[in-house]
């Protein structure tokens, strides 16, 4: 067992500025105890479709 | 019960969309998850009912790694979190902006890209082959050595350079 003892004093931000925060991404100005975060990000060879626009399949 | 205050003198943006969370002050869990099949068209072309999420990149499970448990953390807080100015342009997609603490926090997102061209039918056999074949001429250059532009024009440029 650890105990880790925190003591948090002054937290001061001053100007924050941010074009863009997307995809399930977090901004946190503070503590967590716990923090997991996944991504996946898929261009498969077939995801490029050359020729004639027909609708993707509704399986898939 | 309430840990610890936020004071926020100004918070701004112009968007805030698809389930996403401004929030100001403490929070206990965090669980936010987003599956997106992104298509884009040379030309506007698109349908409500195309496409699905069976394929693989939204049905895998992610592992991750195991939490340390073994750890007791005791927190003293002593001042509020203050923030003076914050601009957030754009906020998307299950994503939060959080000022102030929290305790658990999961987040997922799975994207899958595709991209559709507008062109003659399928390539034969053929001429896949021919496509492998053709190499784009090299032009050899220096490290750091200005190169300027030529454009591919299948062949052609092999006569060009002698």
């Amino acid at each position: 067992m650890m105990n880790l003892q925190v003591i948090n004093r002054e937290l001061s931000v001053g100007n924050i500025d941010i074009d863009g925060v997307a995809s399930a991404s977090l901004v946190l100005i503070g503590d967590a105890d716990v923090i997991q975060l996944a991504s996946s990000f898929d261009t498969p060879p077939e995801s490029l479709l050359i020729g004639p626009f027909v609708p993707l399949s509704p399986e898939g | 019960m309430l840990k610890r205050c936020s004071l926020v003198n100004e918070l701004s943006g112009i968007s805030l969309s698809f389930s996403s969370v401004y929030q100001l002050g403490d929070s206990q869990t965090i669980f936010s998850t987003t599956k997106a099949l992104a298509v884009q068209r040379e030309k506007e072309y698109f349908l409500g009912s195309e496409g699905s999420f069976d394929s693989d990149v939204f049905n895998k499970t992610v592992e991750l790694p195991p939490v340390e448990s073994n750890v007791i953390v005791n927190r003293m807080n002593l001042s509020p979190i203050k923030v003076n100015c914050m601009k957030v342009q754009a906020t998307a997609f299950s994503s939060i902006i959080h000022i102030g603490n929290t305790c658990n926090v999961y987040m997922d997102s799975r994207v899958k890209h595709i991209r559709q061209l507008e062109g003659d039918a399928e390539y034969s056999e053929e001429e896949l082959e021919d496509i492998q074949e053709t190499e784009i001429p090299e032009l050899e250059a220096e490290e750091g050595e200005l190169v300027e532009y030529v454009e591919f024009r299948n062949g052609e440029n092999e006569n060009t350079n002698e």
